[in-house]
This record gives structure tokens, sequence and C-alpha cells, in this order.
């Protein structure tokens, strides 16, 4: 494994990790917001 | 826009939660390719070097393009349409044109589905008989072949190809029907086949989501199990350049020697030569295209069934960035590392074919690790379950638009969806001879039509469905805030993109395959299918909104007495 390669995979990595990190700490802090009442179609 | 009130559905199916949807897209996109396909893209186009145009396309197609998508569906899921067909009619203002694309959109997953669950009955095969090896100890081994010792293990390494050949019947077309009793390949692929519709049939939530609410994190559990193995492998025979980083680094190392046909150094490139080659730029484009599944009418689909109000803006990217991980972090560890580990670069030739990769080459690896039989049991897993998960949302748009069309329940269209499903099946499974059946309905429907329905799909959002209404869409019930800029990314960056790599593309790869149609009575046959297909889907989308028309015209006169008797 040269240089090369560690900041590559090290690169790659960090940024498919962060992203997905990101997201998954948004999804577990952040609260959806309040969805409206709606009514669903009902067969006729 | 107006409410599609031609359609006529029980009470409106939804997701359960945004983890259930997150989930259910991600388990779409996850699939073979992550595992198989990607880590052989990079040893073949630069290693290293192939992450720089494989990210920066990850930032510029696929994260933006897949958001879109989210935000299309949605859009038409709120209005009452949830196949690919209304999906496009209703975001294009119910302009018929558009319409027959959405219709003709909907031919991509269907077919895919034909033989994708031909390879997800392989991998169901090989953990099945890994399995019967790792029951030996319990006094309840078992050989699903008659030829084969339970488990899956030769003394030869030619064994394995020789396994995988005669498992898929490469030597002959017909030859899995005439050899019932000795291969149960075809009855594994009907198991698959009921079981993807079975998903199905039982509905968005209690069917595909709950599903994949169990799938996803087997896959990681298996995942994490293959990878500590690989991890503190040792180097198995000692040999120079073998070691677990040697192995690593024929994957990630961006200066590296070009391996022959016969395992000897050829040369060397740099990650210059790399960059500057436009293959590998198609290659990662290609690979960050297909390993999404955008633009295939799974993510539209999907996210249709998503409350009006509900997230899709951090939804998308979750599952965008999920199906990455999977591939980056997890596939990137798990498969080239151990073949280098233990073949050598001599098996650096086997590694850029997804099937000889997965099918091949890691059983060889799986037959000389320690506890191999169980690690090629839980990899194999890890695969059939990557794989169901997927082509059970290329099942959903088809469904989705027979609800649509017909007026039908779920279990009427889910029926019509299996049988036309098994007429294409058959092809694939008759036509095994040298497997062309199924690589032309492969580079057909899982190549071609993606890359042209990125074009019309991107012309769709951005031209006819316009900025402002795209922003408006990701906007609401967004649980993170998408600056504007994504819309001008998409117009001006994305969509430019693909036109580029669509040509270039298009160029590469399609003389090759008109020639093969000219010589391949199979590649004809499974053509004329399409064919057939393509003027049956124009037909049933122009009868369908016709219908829709007048049924929309057939409500607004009765809104308009009706508001006139109040007055």
């Amino acid at each position: 494994m040269t240089w090369g390669g560690w900041i590559s995979m090290i690169t790659s990595i960090g940024v498919v990790v962060g992203i997905f990190g990101w997201c998954c700490w948004k999804m577990a802090t952040t609260e959806p917001q309040a969805s409206d009442q709606e009514q669903d179609d009902v067969v006729a | 826009m107006s409410k599609n009130h031609a359609v006529q559905t029980p009470r409106a199916e939804r997701w359960g939660s945004s983890l259930g949807v997150v989930l259910a897209v991600a388990g779409s996109a996850v699939g073979l390719g992550n595992f198989l396909r990607f880590p052989g893209q990079v040893v073949n186009h630069g290693g290293g070097a192939f992450m720089i145009p494989y990210v920066i396309s990850l930032l510029i197609i696929a994260l933006p393009i897949s958001m879109t998508e989210w935000a299309m569906g949605r859009c038409g899921g709120r209005l009452g349409y949830h196949s690919p067909l209304g999906i496009y009619y209703a975001v294009s203002h119910k302009r018929t044109g558009w319409g027959i694309c959405g219709g003709l959109a909907a031919l991509a997953p269907f077919v895919i589905n034909m033989y994708y669950i031909f390879v997800e009955s392989w991998c169901l095969l090989y953990a099945l008989q890994y399995l019967g090896g790792l029951l030996a100890p319990l006094g309840l081994s078992f050989s699903l072949f008659p030829h084969c010792e339970p488990g899956l293990y030769f003394t030869d390494a030619s064994g394995y190809g020789e396994f995988f050949g005669s498992l898929v019947g490469i030597s002959e077309n017909g030859v899995l029907f005439r050899s019932f009793k000795s291969s149960p390949l075809i009855l594994a692929t009907l198991i698959c086949a009921v079981a993807n519709f079975a998903l199905v049939y039982c509905g968005i939530a209690k069917g595909i989501e709950r599903f994949c609410k169990i799938a996803a994190p087997l896959i990681i559990l298996c995942s994490i199990i293959v990878i500590i193995r690989v991890v503190t492998l040792k180097n198995p025979t000692g040999a120079a350049g073998q070691s677990f980083l040697d192995g690593l680094g024929f994957m990630w190392n961006p200066t590296r020697d070009i391996i022959g046909e016969n395992g000897e150094i050829i040369g060397r490139t740099n990650i210059w030569q790399a960059l500057a080659d436009p293959e590998t730029w198609l290659a990662a484009t290609a690979q960050i295209f297909f390993t999404v599944s955008i633009c295939l009418g799974a993510i539209s689909t999907y996210a249709s069934y998503i409350k009006p109000k509900d997230d899709i803006a951090l939804s998308s990217l979750t599952a965008t960035s999920a199906n990455e991980f999977c591939e980056v972090v997890i596939a990137g560890f798990m498969t080239i590392p151990p073949a280098i580990m233990f073949l050598g670069v001599q098996s650096a030739s086997n590694l850029g074919s997804s099937f000889s990769l997965g099918f091949v080459v890691l059983p060889n690896v799986f037959g000389l690790m320690p506890f191999g039989q169980f690690f090629g049991f839980v990899f194999f897993s890890l695969l059939f379950l990557a794989a169901i998960t997927s082509s059970m949302s290329l099942v959903q748009p088809t469904v989705a638009l027979f609800q649509e069309s017909f007026h039908w329940q779920r279990g009427s269209s889910v029926i019509l969806a299996a049988f036309m499903n098994f007429i294409g099946s058959f092809i694939v499974c008759w036509y095994t001879q040298g497997l062309v059946a199924l690589d032309v309905f492969d580079f057909w429907l899982a190549n071609f039509t993606p890359i042209v329905f990125s074009i019309i799909q991107t012309s769709l959002i951005v031209f006819v469905w316009k900025l402002p209404a795209l922003q408006a869409e990701i906007d609401s019930g967004a649980r993170v805030r998408i600056p504007r800029l994504l819309g001008y990314v998409v117009k001006y960056v994305s969509f430019p993109y693909l036109v580029c790599i669509a040509v270039f593309w298009g160029v590469r790869n399609l003389g090759d395959r008109f020639n093969e149609i000219r010589s391949n009575h199979v590649a004809q046959l499974s053509l004329g299918f399409f064919v057939v297909l393509i003027v049956l889907l124009t037909l049933l989308s122009m009868i369908v909104m016709k219908r829709w028309e007048r049924e929309e015209a057939r409500h607004k006169a009765i809104s308009g007495q009706t508001s006139q008797d109040q007055s």
C-alpha cells in the first residue's frame, strides 16, 4: 500500500462516511415536520 | 395540478415511517453491483485514481439527481399517481407525450427483474450449498447437487469455474430444463420469483418496508462478520505481495502495475495517466449511475408513497449515502483484498467480471480460508439479501402501473406482473449458453435504457416541471435545508454532464451491440421481446391517459354542476 493508496482510500471513505454519518445524525436529531391531517382516498 | 380522480385506489398506501422508506430505497440501490461490480471497476480503471471521478460523479450526479427523483415521485404520489406513467404525466402537467415516456420508463425495472431473479437464485443456491456443509458436525449435511459433496470446496481451483458453468447452464441452451433433477436452479429461480411477488403483494408497509427493516440490519451484520475475518487474516501463503495491505493496495493504489492476461506485469500507470483516460471517467460515472439506481423508476415509485408533508431532502441523502457506504466502505474491503491474499495478482484478470469475481474467485478464496465454509455462507446470504431488496423494488413500478391502468387491486396487478415476468425469465433461463440472453437483457435494459431516461427525466424536471416547482417540492417537509443551488447544479452541471457521458458511452458501446443483434439470434429474439413490450406499453399509456382525461373532465363537469346548484 503506497502513500497514494492510503490517501485515496482514506479520502474516499472519509467523504462517504462523512456524508452518511451526517445524514444519520440529522435523522436522529431532527424532528419531522408535523403532517397535515389528510383524507385518504377510499374505494368508491 | 389537480388530484387524479380517475384512479380508484383503496385507502392510499403509505410508508409506515421515514426510516422505512429510507431502508427500502437504500435496499433498492444496494445490490450485487455494490459488492461485485464496484471492486472490479476500481481495479481495472486506475485504482485510487478512479475514486476522483467517482466522488465527483457522486456529488454532481448521484446526490442531486436522486433527490430530484424523490421529489418527482412524491409530487406524483400527492396527486394520486404511483407508477412511472402517472408520475411523468403529473409532473409534466398532464402532457400525453411525457406520459408515454413515463409508460416506457416502466419497461426497464420490469425487464431487469426478469433476469435479476435468475442471478438472485445463484446467490441463494450458493448460500444453501455452503449451509449444507456447515451442518455436517450436526449430522444434517446436505448437498443441492448430486455430483457435489456438502459445502463448496474443490481441491482444484478450476473446479469452481466448472461448478459455476454447469450451475448456470453456460454450455448449452435449454440445459437447465433438461437436467432439472440434477440442478435445482430453475426451482430456486421460481422460489425467488414467488418471494419477490409475495413481498410486493403484501403491500408497501406490510411487505416491502417490513422486509427491508429485517434485511438491512442483516446485510450490515453479514458485512461486519466478513470484514472482520478479512481484516484479521494473516498472509495465508507467506508469499510476497499477498498480505492484507497488499490486497488493499491492489485496489486503492493510484500508481499501479498493469497485469496481463497470464498474471504477468506488462506496464505501469500513474494517477495522471488514469485521469487523462476518458474510459476512467466513463467507468466511474457509469458505476455511480447504476449503483444508485437512478432513472429506473424504482426511486420515484417508492417516493410516491411518502406522505405529502414528510421529508424527502434528508431521506434521499441518507438513502444514497447508505448505498455508497455499502459500496465504498464495505465492498472495498471484503472482495479484492482476500482475492489477492489467497490467489495473488494472477487472479487479477478475473476481477473485472462481476460474475467471475462473485461466483468463481471468491468461492475459491473461501475454499482456502480457515472456516471458509461459514464465511462463504455469510457472504452469499448477504448477496442474496442485497439482491432481493433490489429485485422487489423493480416489481413495484409495474404493479403500480397495472393498478392505475386497469383500476385493479394490488393482488390482480401482482398476478399479471408475475405472469409477464415468467415469460421474460423463461427466455433468460432457456438461452443460457454463454449467458447471452442475460447479457443482452442487462445491456439494453440496465445500461442503455437508464442512460437514455436520465436525459429524458432530467429534461422533464428542469425544462417542463421547472426549478421553482422542484425546489418547492424538496422544501416541503424538509428536515434539512437544501440550497437553491441544487436546481442550478442539476440544470447546468448534471444535465450537460449526463449528455456528455451518454454520448461517450453510446460511441463506446453501441457499435458492437448492433453488430451482435445482426449476428446473434438470441439477441434478435430478446430485442424482439423488448419491442413487443415497448409497443404494448405505448398503447397502454395512450389508452390510460385518454381515460384519465375523460374522467377528469367528467369530474370537473360534476364539480361545476354541484357549485352551480349550491349557488
